[in-house]
């Protein structure tokens, strides 16, 4: 059983973890907020309940999964999401390989990803529809296993594999047109 | 096995090789794959980078009013 005078030493040190997926869940700094803070307070009011030895981070995570679904997911403004068309293996690297003579080579590669702002790829992750999203924001982002990221969403650990490995190929889509909105077609030497 | 089909196989579980949640066999049997073909090699280099590229590029420190706020709700509201 853990202690809750040890609460603010032992998990507040995960508040930028949880601010960066928070942010990436409800897309706006503000909801981001309250999303954390709530998330603490209620982690704070179970955390006898929190068995010490397991891994408090995913402790957290789920608290986090579980308040933003019930209290934000009603009031989300939900913008523009894309339809996850199926998008092929290898999508980004292909595309760099395709507009050099040969295969991607390295500079054809460092110049998208220099094109490539974090803002850029913040925004790109907000497009991707709330279950590929979360997949890729705890994969990606927080470097869950498939195994916690199954128990924290629970679902089958196949269902977390077809939606990281989608959302992160509609991913490379999204990244591969915001750069080309950049100019990395034009500097990348595509011959007409 | 032809190359083609060893690539096509290579890359059809490229996340699980990259992610570590493939079985020992199957790692060994791409591993091996990606010493003899430089093609997927460098789709494996790609994927890699891209996945860390997003990785750095995604995260965002709390401000610290923010940290300081959470701090002061559990002091006074979390008991």
């Amino acid at each position: 059983m853990a202690d809750k005078a040890n609460f603010e030493q032992d998990a507040l040190q995960y508040a930028h973890d949880l601010y960066t997926s928070a942010l990436r869940l409800t897309r706006n700094p503000s909801d981001a907020e309250d999303l954390v803070q709530e998330t603490y307070l209620r982690a704070y009011r179970g955390y006898d309940g929190f068995q010490e030895g397991t891994n408090l981070r995913a402790w957290l995570y789920r608290i986090q999964k579980n308040t933003f679904i019930n209290r934000y997911r009603r009031k989300q403004r939900r913008p523009h999401e894309v339809e996850l068309d199926e998008v092929e293996d290898l999508y980004l690297y292909k595309r760099i390989a395709s507009t050099e003579t040969g295969r991607a080579t390295r500079s054809a590669e460092d110049e998208v990803f220099e094109a490539l702002e974090g803002s850029d790829v913040q925004n790109a992750i907000d497009k991707l529809p709330r279950k590929y999203r979360m997949a890729v924001l705890m994969a990606d982002i927080q470097g869950f296993s498939y195994k916690e990221i199954a128990e924290m969403l629970e679902v089958p650990v196949g269902t977390v594999m077809s939606r990281l490995h989608r959302g992160r190929r509609a991913l490379q889509k999204l990244l591969w047109d915001i750069a080309g909105e950049r100019g990395f077609i034009a500097s990348g030497g595509v011959e007409s | 096995m032809n190359r083609k089909d060893a690539c096509f196989r290579a890359t059809s579980r490229i996340y699980s090789y990259l992610d570590n949640e493939i079985r020992t066999l199957r790692r060994i049997r791409i591993r091996l794959h990606l010493r003899q073909c430089l093609k997927c090699k460098r789709a494996f280099g790609f994927e890699q980078r891209l996945i860390s590229f997003v990785r750095e590029r995604s995260y965002v420190e709390a401000p610290p009013e923010v940290v300081e706020k959470i701090r002061r709700a559990i002091r006074e509201r979390g008991r």
